[in-house]
């Protein structure tokens, strides 16, 4: 289980499934629609998408023991490889006769060796950041960034810690998106819901949209928000900024325009009034019934040349009903902000024309082990990769100093490293020797 | 883009093109000393981008990120930084050959896109984007030294050639620091974009096709270190690996919003 070859195959599998998410139709990614057409168009391709699973690889049973595998190996890794990083980490020189083994394959000479040596040899070696100590009379050993291993379980610690976010995530979360008009309150609860949540009940909050909030420049709308408020307390939602209620999430996902109707009588007494949420040009018409179902309004996709007007301008912008009263013909009119149309015996005023936003709310625990996991896996891999473990001996043989070292990484830079501690030991050593001669 | 910026972006595109000819030219005809020239071309070359993404920036009011165009601009620029950088004391001949073509191929990509400013959007408008961005530069701006690097490996290292092998550990040594230093940039860049998302989106990971294939790319360049680090895998080996890693770099960044439909990333934005 904690064989580098079962982790490399697993890790080509996992890739072999992240190649099949992006290269086939997924459902999520087309939507419902284009996807159930797909699986109508051809008998094997329903069989690929819909039973083999390849249309939700994300979701598939195979990507999820491709995932729960992966993570199993790398949680033996860790216990298998704690010993020995627990070992490495030790200042714990090997001993001197493994000292000199390994000196007469790679070692480098240097000098003739004074009488204090091994004093020089440990000084030099601590002025280059090494932590050094003597090893019996004939070898100097010496460590530096000896810790740095322990980069290795942070780095592979953290991707328990985004899984389980991610699991906490995948069953907690729940979506759910409303259509709200400016000064109207909504309950959470009464959204339509996207996603439901596998553990745990959907939010409850009562708010209230107080204001749309459009920002333009130059023409274009670049910016949207809304300013809502309940019980929950009063937040500026803008796009990028959701507004946040404990563990939910409000965000703002677009806005339209909604006529504000009155229906009137024929003595000018108010029958009902409502405010719509329309479409703008390309989308589907809105009806609506009224006055006890009396009356059906149709309204059509409002003919606007820009998306989203500003406020001063949203007076002047026509809206195209069709009003049947009972089972009268149909009447069709269209009108501006204080315009009239007669329906039968009743009487449609255009009062007003507000926004509309749409309103994501999203529900989900686990987001915090997410980040903890994202922190740790940065941290482990400076740690591992920046700073690199590296061993450096001096020992004698034969009144001749010589050096050798090794590097977990960067061997060159650390042959770099070596050679110019071995030119600073030769003229340290060269000097003790002039020192003791005179 | 007015005549003179396009003026000045074109000799830009020459400058490189010219770093390029002289380093290949050097290596063909075994004249060292051109090396050194294409280097001093790309330098100049750089000075010229320098000030297009300044000019860009101040005419545009933000950093040039928004649009195809712009992120070639500037995302070609940080690659041609790090890959003279990693070069500055020569001692990696034909680097600049084998990176700056990526350089050339994303500004020319760009060029051929929308060039008109827009003003930065909603969806932009984020802290985030300014981490998500620079760190994603560095990642590929470092795996396109690393390819660079390896490029110039697989050149020098083949039969006929003498190189010594002093040349050939520093160009594997760049190969595994350009791909470390772009991996831990690749994190963060991974991680911004994730926490970003769900201020943007409400989901921190929604199998976008261009958040996976940057996953994918991401595992690919993890194996490589696994390779290296573990099994030892260096010289000719690690250099047809980082080579072809880039492929994945480039289709996250530059393909995946030219075939597929369905991504929510706005690097285009309408």
């Amino acid at each position: 289980m904690t064989s580098l070859r079962l982790a490399a195959i697993l890790m080509a599998g996992f890739a072999l499934l992240l190649l099949l998410t992006v290269m086939v139709p997924q459902r999520r990614t087309i939507g419902d629609a284009e996807f159930l057409d797909l699986l109508d168009r051809n008998d094997t391709v329903a069989f690929a998408l819909e039973t083999l699973g390849l249309g939700s690889v994300a979701t598939s049973p195979p990507f999820f023991a491709v995932v729960a595998f992966l993570l199993l190996v790398l949680i033996c890794v860790i216990i298998d490889r704690f010993g020995v990083t627990l070992r490495r980490i030790r200042f714990r020189p090997p001993s001197e006769q493994t000292l000199l083994l390994r000196a007469e394959k790679a070692a480098t000479s240097i000098g003739q060796a004074p009488k204090n040596w091994s004093k020089s040899a440990k000084a030099v070696l601590e002025g280059f950041g090494f932590a050094a100590a003597p090893v019996g009379s004939q070898a100097v050993w010496a460590v530096k960034h000896r810790y740095a291993i322990l980069g290795f379980p942070v780095f592979h610690v953290s991707f328990l810690l985004i899984f389980a976010g991610g699991v906490q995530i995948y069953l907690t979360r729940s979506v759910a998106a409303v259509r709200v008009v400016e000064g109207q309150a909504f309950q959470t609860e009464q959204a339509f819901v996207v996603r439901q949540p596998l553990w745990g009940a959907l939010p409850k909050l009562s708010l209230f949209v107080e204001q749309v909030n459009v920002q333009h420049e130059e023409g274009e709308v670049v910016h949207l928000g809304a300013t809502i408020s309940g019980n929950a307390g009063r937040q500026e939602l803008w796009v990028n900024h959701p507004a946040r209620f404990a563990a939910t999430s409000i965000l703002v996902t677009g806005a339209g325009l909604s006529p504000e109707l009155w229906i009137q009588d024929k003595e000018g007494f108010t029958a009902d009034r409502v405010a719509i949420v329309v479409n703008a040009k390309g989308g589907d018409s809105t009806t609506i019934s009224l006055v006890d179902g009396i009356t059906e309004l149709t309204l059509a996709p409002l003919p606007l040349e820009k998306p989203l007007p500003s406020r001063d301008e949203l007076a002047g912008n026509p809206v195209s009903i069709v009003g049947r009263y009972a089972n009268a013909q149909p009447v069709a009119g269209i009108l501006k902000t204080g315009e009239r149309l007669p329906v039968g015996d009743l009487v449609v005023v255009l009062d007003d024309l507000r926004y509309w936003v749409a309103l994501r709310i999203v529900t989900e625990r686990g987001g915090g082990w997410l980040i903890a996991g994202f922190f740790l896996a940065v941290v482990g891999l400076i740690w591992r990769l920046v700073w690199f473990r590296r061993e450096v001996a001096v020992t004698v043989k034969d009144q001749t100093v010589e050096i050798w070292g090794r590097s977990e990484l960067y061997t060159h830079r650390f042959d770099v490293e070596l050679e110019a501690i071995a030119e600073v030991l030769r003229k340290e050593l060269a000097t003790a020797a002039e020192e003791k001669n005179s | 883009m007015t005549a003179l910026f396009a003026a000045f972006f074109w000799t830009t595109l020459v400058f490189y093109a010219l770093a390029v000819g002289a380093q290949v030219f050097g290596e063909v005809f075994d004249k060292p000393r051109w090396a050194g020239i294409g280097h001093i071309l790309a330098g100049i070359g750089l000075v010229v981008h320098t000030v297009l993404v300044g000019w860009r920036w101040a005419i545009s009011g933000h950093v040039p990120t928004i649009g195809n165009f712009e992120n070639a601009l500037f995302g070609a620029w940080f690659i041609v930084v790090m890959t003279l950088w990693a070069g500055r004391k020569r001692r990696y001949p034909l680097l600049a050959a084998g990176a700056l073509p990526f350089a050339l191929l994303i500004m020319g990509g760009g060029a051929m896109s929308d060039t008109a400013i827009r003003p930065m959007v909603a969806s932009l408008k984020s802290f985030w984007l300014y981490i998500h961005i620079f760190f994603a530069w560095l990642a590929y701006g470092a795996y396109t030294v690393a390819c660079g690097a390896g490029i110039a490996y697989l050149t020098k290292n083949r039969k006929k050639t003498d190189t010594p092998a002093e040349t050939l550990n520093r160009l594997d040594e760049l190969m595994f620091r350009s791909t470390v230093f772009g991996f831990i940039t690749d994190t963060v860049m991974i991680a911004a974009g994730s926490i970003w998302a769900k201020d943007l989106w409400g989901s921190y990971w929604s199998w976008d096709p261009v958040e996976t294939w940057s996953l994918l790319s991401w595992l690919v360049y993890g194996i490589a270190l696994h390779l290296r680090i573990t099994l030892g895998w260096r010289g000719r080996r690690l250099a047809w690996l980082v080579v072809l890693a880039i492929i994945g770099v480039l289709i996250s960044f530059w393909g995946v919003n030219l075939v597929m439909e369905g991504s929510s990333h706005v690097f285009n934005v309408g």
